[in-house]
């Protein structure tokens, strides 16, 4: 729609190139900073971008990397899917049942507000040490922002219990209630929980992978600080922040049409 | 439910959780080289607070990283955050990454800190600053956006000078919001400092914990895991009571 709009007007264009421009300032402001900082440090250890682009290059082409890039892929994959669909199935149910959410809700909240690092050894000791592992703990990383904010997004519309008038005046049946009513009403809070899980299952990957892993992104960290090799490091904080800014930007644009969409006009 | 409330309820299920772990062990499903009964979790948790070398080499250097990343991350959060708020086309520039750092393994960066910096205090309280200061920022704007126009108006009727109005009107119309960053920004320095330490370091709770799994002393490992429990949620809870005495505009949290 909008090209269509843009081959029109032409200033559709110029507002897309806009858009696109104002995107640009943060990251040719890292940049700036960064090499302004190289020359001002200047010393040994430190590298500017020049120096870590040109390894990124040469990090991105070797096996052994790209191996650990699809440990680290598969490792957030499987544990995002998981948290997001246990942690809405779990937050959903809880959500209906407001006694239940009030007696489990703050045991939730008690559990996440914990450091999850301080169990690592837990993980190891009981799962050993390989993709179970690994997945788990970045699978509890996410598991309960998703269910808390699920939960109250579901909660906070039994409140608001208009919802529930008009599934009662249009004699809908409960199964009917939720999947027409309720399931699309908190559609919106589900994708920002499942936005917020996927950063904090990604930290809780390169988290594992870094205390204790044979593998991964964050192995290539670890391996790189011992090593003193600052520039591969940055080389791959680049790409890791790359490749967690994707999925996030899917998320928040469905997030946002979504909203959009069922708040027209006006709110 | 069982003519029980909810609280109740709460309770009921904390002690069947405790009660599990204290008879998973002793009965032999789980080894107890690997899981400690829970009564003799709590008893090592005291030995461990009753040691003075815990609070030196342990709970202290944790805690003051944190107080120091907590404290950075609130001043400069709202500074940045009035700032980004102020200069429309800053805000423009910079908003979409704002709600994209948190998707960022921001932890990815401890080793480059490390290699420059070494070792130390520093680098662990920078990252935590660095990790809980966006949560700050982005809350604070919210809550300047939340201030409506006509407060602003009302100021100058009433001919309050600038400075009055923004410490008297518009902060703490903010408040609220901010208290919600705050909360979270604590969060987030414990994190981020166990975290450091657990992975390099030679002080502090993280560390504590680290090496005890190291050398296999089971009890130390699990008081210290309690410990660092029972100060996550003790420091949890005395926030979201604070931020609900200091907020007026319901609940919010």
């Amino acid at each position: 729609m909008t090209r269509l709009r843009a081959k029109r007007t032409g200033g559709g264009v110029r507002a897309f190139l806009g858009r696109l421009g104002l995107l640009a300032v943060v990251p040719a402001a890292i940049l700036v900073v960064w090499f302004i900082a190289d020359l001002l440090v200047d010393s040994t250890v430190f590298a500017g971008p020049v120096e870590s682009f040109g390894q990124m290059v040469g990090t991105l082409s070797s096996p052994r990397y790209q191996a650990s890039l699809v440990v680290t892929l598969e490792t957030v994959a499987i544990a995002f899917v998981l948290a997001v669909v246990l942690g809405g199935v779990v937050g959903f149910a809880l959500g209906l049942a407001p006694f239940w959410f009030r007696a489990v809700g703050p045991i939730l909240q008690g559990i996440y507000s914990i450091p999850k690092v301080t169990i690592f050894p837990l993980f190891l000791v009981f799962l050993g040490l390989g993709l179970v592992s690994r997945t788990s703990f970045a699978f509890v990383h996410g598991f309960f922002p998703m269910a808390i904010i699920v939960m109250g997004a579901t909660a906070n519309l039994r409140t608001t219990d208009i919802y529930l008038k008009l599934g009662a005046s249009l004699g809908m049946s409960f199964g009917q209630l939720v999947r027409t009513i309720l399931l699309p009403a908190i559609l919106p809070s589900f994708l920002t929980a499942a936005r917020i899980a996927f950063g904090l299952v990604f930290l809780g990957a390169i988290l594992a992978e870094m205390f204790a892993s044979n593998g991964g992104l964050g192995h290539e960290l670890v391996r790189n600080m011992h090593l003193v090799r600052v520039d591969r490091i940055l080389a791959q904080v680049v790409l890791i922040g790359i490749i967690a800014i994707i999925p996030n930007a899917l998320l928040r644009t469905l997030e946002v049409r979504l909203t959009r969409r069922l708040r027209p006009a006006g709110s | 439910m069982l003519a029980l409330r909810a609280w109740q309820w709460t309770l009921l299920l904390l002690a069947l959780a405790a009660l599990v772990l204290e008879i998973l062990p002793r009965v032999g499903v789980v080894s107890r080289a690997t899981l400690l009964p829970f009564s003799e979790m709590v008893v090592a948790a005291v030995q461990l607070l009753l040691r003075p070398d815990f609070y030196t080499d342990g709970v202290l250097p944790s805690l003051l990283a944190i107080l120091i990343a907590f404290a950075i991350a609130a001043v400069a959060g709202v500074a940045i955050g009035y700032l980004i708020w102020r200069v429309r086309p800053l805000r423009q520039a910079i908003d979409p990454y704002l709600t994209a750092y948190y998707a960022l393994p921001i932890f990815a960066l401890y080793p480059a800190l490390i290699a420059i910096w070494g070792q130390g205090a520093g680098p662990i309280t920078a990252l935590a600053a660095l990790f809980a200061v966006v949560a700050v920022i982005t809350n604070a704007m919210n809550g300047f956006d939340s201030a409506p126009p006509i407060i602003g108006k009302l100021a100058r009727s009433m001919q309050v000078p600038e400075r009055t109005y923004f410490l008297k009107f518009f902060l703490p119309y903010a408040m609220p919001y901010i208290l919600i960053g705050l909360r979270l920004a604590f969060l987030y320095s414990l994190l981020s400092v166990l975290a450091a330490e657990f992975l390099l370091s030679s002080a502090g709770l993280g560390h504590f914990i680290q090496i005890a799994y190291v050398r296999f002393d089971m009890a130390e490992m699990y008081g210290a895991i309690l410990v660092v429990f029972g100060l996550a949620i003790l420091a949890e809870r005395l926030i979201t009571l604070a931020v609900r005495k200091l907020t007026w505009v319901g609940d919010l949290t």
